[in-house]
């Protein structure tokens, strides 16, 4: 499938934009109470960054199997810098 | 229900009447409504002619041919690698679709290719030519020759002398059964392509879509797709208005005035300590599940090895796939099983002499119907015996040999009869709407509804088999497990002292009532394609969309849910015991949204599922919505009946985090790198270039999709290594370290208050007497 990394970065933007949906949502939700309200956000910052693992993962394989192409670079770097630019919000 | 009506020193009804009114009635009408498809699935079904025969005469195959080759596709394990009328697994084709465009396109050749010969093809398959009076159906010549070439090439698929479709060397040489096969596949391809008599579609509603026998969506289809949505959508307005109005009578809620201290360890009577071994059972059957899952994963990625092995030849797909499939039903059930007998005791506070043995006995009838099934499954796929007996039946989630599955049930008779003893002196002083007979009725619906599987058969048309086998698929795993786990998580909190009892019950009743009304009709969702008449899809279609619904009060309902953890946290100093058996409820709660919801709702409408069905998106809701709601509620009740099974200073928390933290990290990878971005390319081919591409075996062994399997890896090692082998840990712990001390009388609750004064100004408020809520 030639438009494969195309569709790798695009994937790989949704699920950062999930994760950073995760944060998000963990941060409206910031807990007034004890455990386990304390444990929900916990629980969604762990699958943000899973997901995040996951982004970075499929950027890699697919630049080293599908990279060659100037369009194909182009594009899986914008999603990493998407990616990044969400873990790194995460992070912090 | 009548007050009344109990003995007099039993305990009134604690709810408003009309709670138990409600549900009955929407049992009944939803059971009555079934009643009436499953005459409708009988009456039109896809007749099985008696004899095919061609222009001149001459019989191409028979009814007999149809129901033996039937007989061949299950017994060898055929479900469980492809499927017929998008039902099975999905490494293989879909052989309905498969035959369909092998028979089409050898037709149009005979027509004069696809520029002169389409039309003509596409009325050659349309054109219903079954004699009801005869009970022959005449094909034409080219139809006729179509299947020897079809035969032919089955002949050589199936009689591969290597692994090479990760299937076992020579799965099936017999001339005979591959004809006999040819003919069921042919018969259900008939069934998608002849149209209805009086009508504009096919028996199946015109699944497959394949263009070359004119097969495309139909006017209901649409329609019913677009009005589930509007089902969907308006049922999501009524519940946030009811929740609106009576939302703080509605979900969790925490016994405010009451400070409380956990029991660390109490004693147990012999039957809980005997739960330890389910456990370990349990916990090792998980282990087992995990390791074929893995197996069967890896041929998706690798079709032709297991890392230079080859592994076919022990544990070809099919059998990987049929044991991954039972040994997920049979870990739950253990656990949900272990969960019944460790909470009736302190339901009943005490339990009859005796009752340990007899739990041992359950014990060991499980063990063996685990093995004998397996071991059948073994020898079926393998071709070592036909009988369907002791071997392979081969419906999906049905695979087990027919005594295996006639000794689940009794087993499962036999825990309900285990309950009631231990129950009875409780049941009898209670009104039979209150929560003892909630569980009871709820434990007994578990092998009521696992029986009715008993009505599919070899004999049976494929038809109503997928009819009574989606009872046991949805109604008994998405209605009565759900209903039973929903009673014994109410149970919990009211023994841990968080809920009063009439706020777990009015839980409880909303529950029964919101996944009955969505859940009993929705089961037809599952049987839009299969050969049932239209009006299966159109009530599937609408009344599954209101199976979203409780998942969404659910979300809404885990905030209440999260303050009682609050609530008691910080009514006391002490840590909270069962706090990563809490956290799986918290995670059932998001999979369920997920999985269930979301994922389950995404491939619900009829349109869509036109295109999907059998697809990896059908995977993506089966993993997310099994494992994370079932699997995850069945290690949670383990993590709670461990903990007071294992002596204090053994148990080890760190374990249990792992498991709930590797389970969930795992099952995201495993849904988000795989599942669902496959079934995405899959949908995307299937209606950009037609099912049969979607599902061809080269697309599935291709490289775009194998990268997207081996992606999955990483999160299925988390998973095996990191949640299901620490629950093992964890569950011999408990059997090498048990708690001390055993007892026949227990208390009533699991915890003590520490400030009983105020917790009477609301047991007080909770005595109101019935029918004022």
């Amino acid at each position: 499938m030639s438009n494969l990394p195309l569709l790798a970065s695009a994937y790989a933007v949704f699920l950062a934009l999930v994760a950073a949906l995760f944060t998000v949502v963990s941060r409206w939700q910031r807990p007034t109470a004890a455990w386990p309200h304390t444990e929900l956000p916990r629980f969604r910052a762990v699958l943000a960054r899973t997901l995040l693992v996951l982004a970075g993962l499929v950027l890699f394989v697919t630049a080293l199997r599908h990279g060659t192409e100037p369009t194909s670079l182009a594009s899986l770097g914008a999603a990493a810098l998407v990616v990044a630019a969400v873990a790194w919000r995460v992070a912090g | 229900m009548n007050d009344e009506a109990s003995p007099a020193s039993a305990r009134g009804l604690l709810v408003a009447r009309g709670w138990v009114q409600v549900t009955l009635l929407v049992l009944l009408a939803g059971f009555f409504v079934l009643g009436l498809l499953a005459y409708r699935t009988y009456a039109a079904s896809p007749p099985i002619p008696d004899a095919v025969v061609d222009p001149s005469g001459r019989v191409v195959f028979t009814g007999a041919d149809v129901r033996e080759g039937q007989a061949v596709f299950l017994r060898n394990g055929l479900m469980s690698y492809g499927s017929v009328l998008g039902h099975g697994a999905y490494l293989g084709p879909d052989f309905t679709a498969d035959y369909l465009r092998r028979a089409a396109d050898h037709v149009l050749d005979h027509h004069g290719g696809a520029l002169e010969g389409a039309e003509r093809t596409a009325r050659d398959f349309q054109e219903n030519r079954y004699d009801e009076r005869t009970g022959k159906l005449e094909t034409s010549e080219a139809q006729a020759r179509a299947f020897e070439h079809v035969r032919a090439h089955y002949g050589t698929f199936f009689g591969e002398p290597t692994t090479r479709w990760g299937l076992r060397p020579g799965a099936i040489t017999d001339p005979a059964e591959i004809h006999q096969l040819t003919a069921f596949f042919a018969w259900t391809a008939w069934a998608a392509s002849a149209r209805r008599p009086g009508e504009s579609y096919s028996y199946t509603n015109n699944w497959p879509p394949e263009p070359r026998v004119g097969n495309q969506p139909t006017a209901p289809m649409v329609l019913w797709s677009m009005l589930s949505l509007a089902a969907l959508l308006g049922g999501i307005g009524l519940l946030f208005a009811a929740y609106g109005r009576w939302g703080e009578r509605l979900g969790w809620r925490a016994r405010d005035h009451a400070r409380l201290t956990f029991r660390d360890e109490v004693e147990l009577t012999p039957s809980q300590r005997a739960t330890t071994w389910f456990f370990v059972t349990m916990a090792a059957l998980f282990v087992v599940q995990t390791l074929v899952g893995g197996a069967s994963q890896h041929y998706r990625a690798e079709l032709t090895g297991f890392f230079g092995l080859d592994l076919a030849r022990v544990l070809p797909f099919n059998l990987a796939r049929t044991w991954h499939l039972q040994l997920a039903i049979l870990w739950v059930a253990t656990s949900y099983l272990a969960a019944g007998i460790f909470i009736a005791p302190l339901i009943a506070r005490g339990e009859p002499r005796g009752q340990g043995p007899f739990v041992f006995a359950l014990l060991g009838a499980l063990v063996v119907v685990v093995t004998g099934s397996l071991a059948g499954e073994l020898a079926g796929i393998h071709g070592w015996t036909t009988s369907t007996w002791l071997g392979n039946q081969g419906f999906e989630y049905l695979e087990l040999g027919r005594v295996w599955q006639v000794l689940l049930v009794l087993g499962l008779t036999f825990w309900v009869g285990l309950l009631y003893r231990t129950l009875r002196p409780r049941l009898g002083r209670e009104h039979a709407g209150n929560m003892p007979w909630l569980f009871f009725f709820s434990a007994l619906a578990i092998p009521a509804f696992y029986a009715v599987g008993l009505l599919v058969h070899h004999e049976a048309s494929f038809t109503a088999n997928d009819f009574w086998r989606f009872w046991v698929v949805h109604l008994w795993v998405e209605d009565f497990l759900e209903i039973f786990t929903t009673v014994v998580v109410a149970y919990m909190f009211v023994l841990l002292g968080v809920v009063a009892e009439r706020v777990a019950m009015l839980v409880v009743y909303l529950h029964v009532i919101l996944y009955s009304v969505g859940g009993v009709i929705g089961t037809m969702h599952h049987l839009y394609f299969s050969g049932a008449p239209v009006e299966h899809m159109a009530l599937g279609a609408f009344f599954s969309a209101a199976e979203v619904l409780p998942l969404t009060f659910l979300t809404v309902e885990a905030w209440s849910f999260l303050r009682l953890g609050a609530t008691q946290e910080g009514s006391t100093s002490q840590p909270f015991l069962h706090r990563w058996a809490v956290m799986c409820l918290v995670a059932v709660g998001f999979w369920n949204f997920l999985g269930a919801g979301i994922f389950g709702f995404l491939i619900n409408l009829p349109i869509v599922s036109y295109y999907e069905i059998g697809t990896a998106l059908t995977s993506n809701h089966g993993h997310a919505s099994m494992m994370g709601v079932y699997g995850m509620l069945a290690v949670g009740l383990a993590l709670f009946a461990l903990r007071y099974l294992t002596q204090r200073e053994r148990w080890s928390d760190r374990l249990a985090a792992l498991t709930f933290w590797s389970l969930n990290v795992g099952l995201a990878w495993m849904v988000f790198a795989t599942l669902f971005p496959l079934g995405l390319l899959q949908l995307h081919q299937s209606v950009e270039h037609g099912y049969f591409e979607a599902r061809a075996l080269t697309a599935a062994t291709s490289e775009t999709r194998a990268l997207v399997e081996w992606l999955r890896l990483p999160g299925d090692a988390v998973f095996i290594a990191g949640g299901a082998i620490p629950l093992l840990l964890l569950a011999v712990r408990a059997a090498r370290f048990p708690s001390r001390g055993t007892t026949t009388e227990l208390p009533d609750v699991l915890f003590t208050e520490l400030d009983p004064a105020a917790s009477e100004h609301e047991a007080s408020a909770e005595s109101e007497p019935p029918g004022t809520t």
